[in-house]
């Protein structure tokens, strides 16, 4: 079964972090799982991270202190998105509020958007939309 | 009063102070001047009199009263003077702030009859020309009294007519500024009350999805549950999905309750119309009849989010509290009187027992009878904004007979 090799997860809550990494592990979504709680400590795992360990899929958080999920994008779009241009990047949010979408839309490398919490299903949907070639 | 009345009851007010400051330095002046007969000086005088009994009439509030007689004996008065003093006094141009008026003094509610009335002008400056040009005027004056009085008259007209234009251009700018202000002021306001819900709910929410997240992880660790570990599953499922949907409701509840809207003539027909395509599934399903007349009161004086919301609420209501014993028929009025609005819904539904239940109605979370879906936050919200506008709701019940709801509003609100 396909996967992707490392998942980055982009979200304060630990205990958020924790139910995402344990879904992943248990559906053998991805080989490692790696974690941020903010936006700007996901900038500096994507600036320093080896090769082998640069996510293929990462699942973001809009609402984080520091530096939040809107945030992240800017700086994304500006530094890493010409080399990431197979990278899977989904918004995650507590709501569906139509401002965020639209505001999730503009960016190019958002390629889905959907509402906690991650479950089976969504996971399976992720497999079956990107991983099944 | 509406914001049109309180206008017009200003405009007329100043047209009535007008007249009277032309009227009465007018006769004081003839009078001793000598060169007029006392007639009709006198004439002027009574003419001048009669605007102050228009302004105590106005003062009323007998706008109605007040237009007509302006309208209607202007034009005599205005035709007579050039008929006494001659067409060098150019008295006729008067007429030219006569004509108009009929456009500021009456609602558009009247149509063609202001347009009749100012047309009425035209046949009054013939029949005027006409009789200037055959007979001398009835009073003689001394041709420097004609040109003084010619140019005063046309120094009348001009002043006149720049007032009218500045009347609707700077005011027209004026109040639209301030309209555009306002509405600033609330968009701003409700989008801080977007953001407010939406932080508030977060932490609420967040925690939710986790517990759905982790009550999943444990059903696919849990190999083979019994009976007793499946209903305790069962029971969290439940709730979990209870909790969200309430999040959900308070969510609708806080942006409808808190909702501050432009007050503006919001036209119920098209309101329904949004209504009904809405609840189009329902009506068709349940073979609902809905009977629609908005012609006592076509439009009322609200917020559009406001009104969409009662009626959305209380048709909704009628299909869902429908009886299963006869087909359900709605019916939507509207009616008004001087001082209210009022906006009813009654339904042939299920019935509302309002001696034990009549208190409960409107509470947060209370639903009185326990077969339908639905949150029972639908009346506390549109009773909370009626209320907050001044306004009430009134129910009125039997038992297996039906319901009939009625948003009553009074006339004035100004935002």
């Amino acid at each position: 079964m396909k996967k992707f090799n490392t998942t980055l997860l982009i979200d304060d809550d630990p205990v958020t972090n924790m139910l995402n990494s344990r879904l992943i592990q248990k559906l053998d979504l991805s080989n490692h799982v790696e974690i941020a709680t903010n936006g700007q400590e996901a900038v500096d795992y994507l600036r320093n991270c080896t090769d082998d360990k640069r996510p293929n899929l990462i699942l973001l958080d809009i609402n984080m202190p520091v530096m939040n999920g809107f945030e992240f994008m800017e700086m994304y779009e500006k530094e890493f998105a010409e080399d990431n241009e197979c990278v899977i990047l989904m918004m995650l949010t507590t709501s569906a509020n139509s401002a965020d979408l639209e505001k999730a839309r503009a960016y190019n490398q958002v390629t889905e958007f959907m509402s906690k919490p991650l479950n089976k299903a969504k996971i399976e949907l992720i497999r079956e939309k990107y991983l099944s070639e | 009063m509406s914001l049109w009345e309180q206008k017009r009851g200003v405009l007329l007010n100043k047209i009535v102070w007008y007249f009277l400051l032309i009227g009465i330095p007018t006769s004081i002046t003839l009078w001793y001047m000598d060169a007029v007969p006392n007639e009709f000086a006198v004439y002027i005088g009574a003419l001048a009199l009669s605007y102050i009994g228009l302004l105590i009439l106005n003062s009323k509030g007998h706008f109605t009263i007040t237009a007509l007689y302006i309208v209607f004996a202007g034009d005599l008065a205005t035709c007579s003077t050039p008929i006494l003093l001659g067409p060098d006094t150019n008295a006729q141009f008067l007429l030219l702030l006569i004509a108009g008026l009929p456009f500021l003094l009456f609602h558009k509610n009247w149509g063609k009859r202001r347009l009749l009335m100012a047309l009425m002008v035209f046949p009054m400056w013939v029949a005027v020309e006409w009789y200037c040009h055959s007979y001398e005027p009835m009073v003689i004056l001394e041709p420097w009294v004609i040109e003084v009085i010619g140019y005063f008259y046309g120094a009348v007209v001009i002043g006149f007519s720049i007032y009218i234009f500045y009347h609707f251009t700077v005011q027209n700018e004026r109040y639209a500024k301030k309209i555009k202000e306002q509405r600033n002021l609330l968009d701003d306001k409700n989008k801080r009350l977007e953001q407010f819900s939406y932080m508030a709910t977060h932490d609420l929410k967040t925690p939710i999805a986790n517990i759905e997240g982790f009550f999943e992880l444990l059903g696919m660790d849990l190999e083979d549950p019994n009976q007793e570990v499946q209903e305790s599953l069962d029971g969290i499922a439940k709730s979990i999905s209870q909790a969200k949907s309430t999040i959900h409701d308070l969510i609708g509840v806080i942006k409808m309750v808190s909702l501050v809207e432009q007050v503006e003539e919001v036209a119920l027909e098209e309101v329904m119309k949004g209504v009904s395509d809405g609840l189009s599934l329902q009506i068709e399903e349940h073979q609902v009849h809905i009977d629609v007349d908005f012609t006592d009161c076509p439009s009322i004086n609200f917020g559009k989010v406001g009104t969409r919301s009662i009626l959305q609420n209380l048709v909704s209501n009628a299909i869902k509290y429908r009886s299963p014993d006869r087909k359900p028929h709605i019916q939507i009025r509207s009616e008004t009187n001087d001082q209210q609005v009022i906006l009813s819904v009654s339904d042939n539904g299920l019935g509302i027992d309002m001696d034990t239940d009549g208190k409960k109605l409107f509470g947060m979370f209370k639903r009185i009878h326990t077969n339908a879906e639905g949150s029972g936050m639908g009346l506390y919200v549109i009773k909370s904004m009626v209320e907050d506008r001044g306004g009430r709701i009134e129910v009125n019940s039997e038992l297996g007979k039906g319901s009939k709801f009625s948003v009553i509003l009074p006339r004035i609100i100004i935002s």
